[in-house]
């Protein structure tokens, strides 16, 4: 394992910690990003069950996304049931891409 | 924790959530059956009624041709997700029957082999997507892809009934591993 006070880590490390976006440090957002950006649109439910989250703690996270313009949200009625479908906003992916860059050179810093 | 180490074990956690979505998928059932009666008639009207076979395996074959899509499409919706690039995907890979049969037969019939032949090539061919689709989308298929193939074969030996017991057991088949699946609810 790579020596974790060395300089040429602690460089390596502050290049991987620059690259990280705030709101995608939380691993429920992180995770909700990843699997928006494998399709086209997911469910709040199909979201939750990929996740293993609770309504409360879910909704909450897709919220930030949301006001962080990563996510879009459009509501529509299926069967008379809301269903809220979110998808991956261009802003998101870009943040996205930079963000598992950034925790790549973080690990590989750590010779994890 | 450290932050590498913080950020090792989020990342375990997308991996799981990208794992459980990547499961294989099952054929949609209203799709299987659709496809085990096709079968079942279209096959046995081949020992029966060869005459009226041809037709009805082309239409009901192009009828499932618009209609699956947009079966395969309410399915997605239902269980929460939807990717236009995998729909078009998919659709791609059974339009190559169609694509095969076509073939088949302008082969066939260049080469005046008669209408038995036909039918088996077209089942041997057919049995190879079966199997591709096994191998991409439903691992159902993978067995009952070589199944429908060595049928194929087989029906060279078999003096009665051969083209019916072979629909049937491809019905079966198809049928058989709805009855299994856990109706899971609608995610949606």
């Amino acid at each position: 394992m790579r020596n974790p006070n060395t300089p040429s880590t602690q460089a390596h490390n502050a290049a991987g910690l620059d690259r990280l976006d705030p709101v995608l440090q939380h691993r429920s957002r992180l995770g909700a990003c990843v699997l928006l950006s494998t399709v086209d649109v997911l469910s709040f439910s199909r979201l939750k069950a990929l996740l293993g989250e609770t309504d409360g703690n879910l909704g909450a996270q897709l919220r930030k996304l949301e006001e962080a313009g990563y996510v879009t949200v459009n509501k529509e009625f299926e069967k008379r049931k809301p269903v809220s479908w979110y998808s991956l906003s261009p802003t998101g992916r870009a943040v996205l891409k930079e963000h598992l860059g950034g925790l790549e050179a973080l690990i590989k810093a750590a010779g994890m | 924790m450290s932050q590498a180490q913080q950020a090792s074990d989020d990342l375990h956690y997308v991996r799981q959530a990208v794992d459980r979505r990547d499961r294989p998928r099952n054929m949609p059932t209203p799709i299987a059956w659709t496809v085990a009666i096709y079968v079942l008639v279209g096959y046995s009207l081949l020992d029966i009624r060869p005459d009226w076979a041809g037709i009805f395996l082309a239409v009901g074959g192009m009828a499932m041709g618009i209609v699956f899509p947009l079966i395969g499409r309410r399915t997605a919706r239902q269980e929460g997700e939807f990717d236009r690039a995998e729909a078009m995907r998919i659709n791609l890979h059974w339009l190559s029957i169609l694509l095969a049969i076509v073939g088949v037969i302008a082969l066939g019939v260049a080469r005046h082999v008669d209408g038995q032949t036909i039918g088996q090539y077209i089942a041997l061919t057919i049995g190879l997507i079966y199997f591709l689709g096994g191998v991409h989308f439903d691992r159902n298929l993978l067995w009952l892809g070589p199944l429908l193939m060595a049928g194929a074969i087989a029906i060279t030996y078999v003096p009665h009934y051969g083209w019916t017991a072979l629909g049937a057991l491809v019905a079966l088949g198809l049928v058989v591993p709805t009855w299994f699946r856990t109706r899971s609810a609608a995610t949606v």
